[in-house]
C-alpha cells in the first residue's frame, strides 16, 4: 500500500472520530476517569484529587476542537496520577495493522539512544545499510532527512525514554525507501543516504497492544558463555524455545548473559517464565498488589535448569517486565546486574478501546520485588554500574557486556 | 469452562431456614430443569468446543474440553499471541502445560479444584464433593430472584457460592476462589443463553470476572457420550518427565 493510501486511512480514522462529535471524547474521558476510579489500587491517588482533576478537565474536553487537543487533555488527566502505564494510544497507531500491513517499520539498521545528553548510535545491526555504509557506534545523530532533531529532543529533555522512541520513529519508513542521516562522527560531519529494510525478528500482534517487532538474538561472546538478547516479552513459545536451546546447549557453560537493554517489557508473566530456566526451586520474582488481593509472580523451575553464573544487562530503557525480571533475580541472589539503572516503569497494565477509537492503557496493580522493594518511580539499580559514554562507544566498547564477562570468568 | 460449570452445579445440602427450600431440593430441581437425573446417570463422557475472549486485552482463544468418568479430563486452549495452554486430570494427577509456566503438576487446593472441575457426574454426585451445603438467602441476579447456596468442599478450601433461579431452577451465577502458587483470586461466573443441546439444557455463554480481567466464553458445541480415544487423557511427555523428576527427588 502506498503512502497516500496509508495517510488516507490515518486521516479517515481520525476524522471519523471527530465526525462523531465531541461526544466520543467526552465519553472517552468519562470511561478513562471511571476506570481509574474503580480499578486503581491506591485510593489516595483516586480520591479528592481525582475528583478535582475531573472537575477541571471535563469542561475542557467538552470544548476540544480536535482529536489531538482531546488527547492532550486525556493525557493530562492521566499525568495527574504521576505513574507509568497510564496513557492514550491514538487510533492511527493501529492503522497499518487494520490496513493489513505487517507491523514494524523498516529501519536503516542502527539504534540511537540518548547518552550523555546526546543522540548517539549505540548499536549497528549486521548486514544492514548502516553496517555496509560504515556507520560507527558513538556517532551523534544531527539531522534526519534534512531536519534538525535537536529542537524535538529539547522539548522532551526530561523524558529520555520518549526521546529514544522518537529518534527510532524518525528513522523508520517503508522497506526499500531511504533515509538521509547526518552524523557528527567525532572527526567531522558525515551525511549518508541509507536504504531502509525490515529489521530482523517477528511482527507481534497481541490483543489491543500496538503492533511491534520482536527479536531474539543468541550468541557466544566467549567460549563457555551464552549471550541472549531480546527486545520484548511476547511470543512465549518462541522465547521459551530460544531459552531451552540456550540452556540445553550450554549445560557446562560458566555463565549466561541475559540482555534486556532497550527491552521495554511486554507480558508480565514472561518474567517468571524466563526466570524458571535459572531457578532450581519454585520461587517468586515479586508481588502484584491488586485491589482484589496480592498475586505473586511465581517462577516454576523448568525441566532443565541452568546452574552457572547469570549476568543480567540493564539500562534506562529496560522497563516494565524487564524490571520484574531484574528486580526479582537480583533479590533472589540469582543474577548479578550490570549496566545502568532501569527507568522505574514497572506496573502491570491492560489496554482497552475507547469510544473515540483510541486505546487506553491503564495499570491495574502495584509491583514490589521479591525482597519487598517498590520499583515504580525508583527503578532497579545495577550491582555493577557501567555508564555508557561517547568515548567508550567511539572505541567500539560495551562496558556492561565486558564487566559481565569479567565477572563470569573471575 | 464446561467442567468449571459442572463444578458450580454441584452444590447441594441442608435446610437452613423455614422459608427457604433445602439445597437438595434446589439442586434436584436444577437437575430436572437441565435434563433430568436419568439423563445425567447415563453420561459417561463429554466433549465441548467453543471460543473465549479476554475482553480487557482483546485476546481471543479457542477452547476444547474432554472429560470422562470416573475423573479424567483434558483442556486445550489456543490463545492468539500466547500459544497453547493444556491442562488435564488423570488418575488423581492434575497438570498444566504452557509456554509461560512450562510443565506443572498441581498441588493443594489448586489440584483439588481441578479434580472437582473434571467430575462430569457432579450434578448427581455432589455429596461426594461437598461436606455441607446451605441455602443462605434469596438474592437477585440481573433482577431475577435466586436461591443462594454456599457449599463447603470435602477437600477443604474456600466455600463456593452459587445462585439458582427460583422460577426456572437454572444456575445463573457462581463465585469460587481460585487458588494457585500465585495466590488466591475470586472468580465470578455468570451463565446465560441456556439452550437445549443433546437432551440437556446448558448455558452457552459464560461471562467471568477474575481480578481486572473479564472473560467471555461462547460454547459452540457440547456433546455427551461421544467415543473418546484411550490416549485422550495421556500425560504429555513434559508432564511425564516432571513426574519422574519429582519422584526421583523424593527418593
Amino acid at each position: 500500500m502506498d503512502t497516500t493510501k496509508r495517510l488516507l486511512i490515518c486521516t479517515l480514522l481520525t476524522s471519523a472520530a471527530i465526525a462523531q462529535g465531541a461526544n466520543v471524547w467526552v465519553a472517552s474521558f468519562d470511561q478513562v476517569w471511571q476506570t481509574v476510579r474503580e480499578r486503581h489500587w491506591d485510593p489516595e491517588r483516586t480520591g479528592a484529587s481525582w475528583d478535582a482533576a475531573r472537575a477541571e478537565l471535563r469542561p475542557q474536553i467538552e470544548k476540544a476542537a480536535s482529536a489531538q487537543e482531546a488527547r492532550v487533555i486525556l493525557n493530562e488527566l492521566l499525568d495527574r496520577l504521576g505513574q507509568s502505564h497510564f496513557g492514550i494510544i491514538p487510533a492511527s497507531t493501529y492503522a497499518a495493522l487494520e490496513a493489513g500491513r505487517e507491523p514494524g517499520e523498516a529501519t536503516p539498521g542502527f539504534e540511537v539512544r540518548m547518552v550523555e545528553g546526546q543522540p548517539l548510535v549505540t548499536r549497528i545491526l549486521p548486514d544492514t545499510a548502516a553496517a555496509k555504509a560504515g556507520v560507527k557506534t558513538g556517532w551523534a545523530l544531527l539531522r534526519v532527512d534534512g531536519k534538525e532533531i535537536g529542537p524535538v529532543l529539547e522539548k522532551l529533555k526530561d523524558r529520555p525514554m520518549l526521546q529514544t522512541i522518537l529518534l527510532g520513529r524518525r528513522l523508520q519508513g517503508e522497506p526499500g525507501g531511504t533515509v538521509e542521516a547526518a552524523f557528527e562522527t567525532g572527526a567531522g560531519e558525515r551525511s549518508l543516504t541509507l536504504e531502509l529494510a525490515t529489521p530482523p525478528g517477528r511482527p507481534v500482534r497481541f490483543g489491543h497492544l500496538p503492533p511491534l517487532r520482536m527479536n531474539i538474538e543468541r550468541a557466544e561472546p566467549r567460549p563457555g558463555v551464552v549471550h541472549v538478547r531480546w527486545n520484548a516479552f511476547f511470543e512465549p513459545q518462541w522465547l521459551q524455545d530460544e531459552f531451552k536451546a540456550a540452556v540445553e546447549g550450554c549445560r557446562e557453560c560458566r555463565g549466561m548473559i541475559l540482555d534486556v537493554r532497550g527491552n521495554g517489557g511486554g507480558l508480565g508473566i514472561l518474567a517468571p517464565a524466563v526466570a524458571g530456566w535459572f531457578l532450581a526451586e519454585q520461587n517468586h520474582l515479586g508481588t502484584m498488589l491488586a485491589p482484589t488481593g496480592p498475586l505473586k509472580l511465581v517462577a516454576f523451575p523448568r525441566l532443565t535448569v541452568f546452574s552457572g553464573k547469570v549476568a543480567l544487562l540493564i539500562d534506562g530503557l529496560s522497563a516494565s517486565t524487564s524490571e520484574f525480571l531484574a528486580a526479582g533475580l537480583k533479590d533472589l541472589g540469582r543474577a548479578r546486574l550490570f549496566g545502568e539503572k532501569t527507568p522505574g516503569m514497572a506496573l502491570p497494565s491492560l489496554i482497552e478501546p475507547l469510544p473515540s477509537g483510541d486505546r487506553f492503557q491503564y495499570a491495574v496493580a502495584d509491583y514490589v520485588s521479591a525482597g519487598g522493594h517498590p520499583v515504580e518511580g525508583r527503578g532497579v539499580a545495577p550491582d555493577v554500574e557501567t555508564p555508557l559514554t561517547r568515548a567508550l562507544l567511539l572505541a567500539g566498547r560495551d562496558p556492561a557486556l565486558e564487566a559481565a564477562l569479567a565477572w563470569i570468568f573471575e | 469452562m464446561i467442567q468449571r460449570l459442572f463444578l458450580c452445579f454441584a452444590a447441594a445440602g441442608l435446610l437452613t431456614a423455614a422459608q427457604l427450600p433445602t439445597a437438595e431440593l434446589v439442586l434436584n430441581r436444577y437437575v430436572e430443569a437441565t435434563g433430568g437425573a436419568a439423563a445425567y446417570e447415563k453420561v459417561k463422557t463429554q466433549r465441548a468446543r467453543g471460543s473465549l475472549e479476554f475482553k480487557s486485552m482483546g485476546l481471543k482463544a479457542s477452547i476444547q474440553t474432554f472429560a470422562a468418568l470416573p475423573n479424567n479430563g483434558a483442556t486445550v486452549m489456543d490463545l492468539a499471541g500466547l500459544g497453547q495452554i493444556r491442562s488435564g486430570v488423570k488418575d488423581g494427577l492434575a497438570w498444566e502445560l504452557s509456554p509461560m509456566q512450562g510443565a506443572r503438576v498441581l498441588e493443594g487446593q489448586e489440584r483439588e479444584m481441578a479434580l472437582r472441575m473434571t467430575r462430569i457426574d457432579a450434578p448427581i454426585r455432589w455429596r461426594e464433593l461437598y461436606k455441607s451445603v446451605t441455602v443462605e438467602a434469596v438474592e437477585e441476579v440481573d433482577g431475577r430472584p435466586c436461591y443462594k447456596l454456599v457449599a463447603e468442599p470435602v477437600a477443604g478450601g474456600k466455600p463456593e457460592t452459587s445462585w439458582y433461579d427460583t422460577e426456572s431452577g437454572l444456575l445463573l451465577k457462581s463465585v469460587v476462589t481460585l487458588s494457585s502458587p500465585m495466590g488466591e483470586m475470586p472468580l465470578e461466573t455468570r451463565m446465560d443463553e441456556y439452550r437445549d443441546v443433546g437432551g440437556f439444557r446448558v448455558p452457552t455463554k459464560l461471562t467471568q470476572k477474575a481480578g481486572p480481567q473479564q472473560i467471555e466464553t461462547i460454547m459452540d458445541e457440547v456433546e455427551w457420550n461421544v467415543e473418546l480415544p484411550a490416549s485422550q487423557f495421556d500425560l504429555p511427555p513434559d508432564i511425564e518427565a516432571l513426574v519422574k523428576k519429582k519422584k526421583q527427588a523424593q527418593q
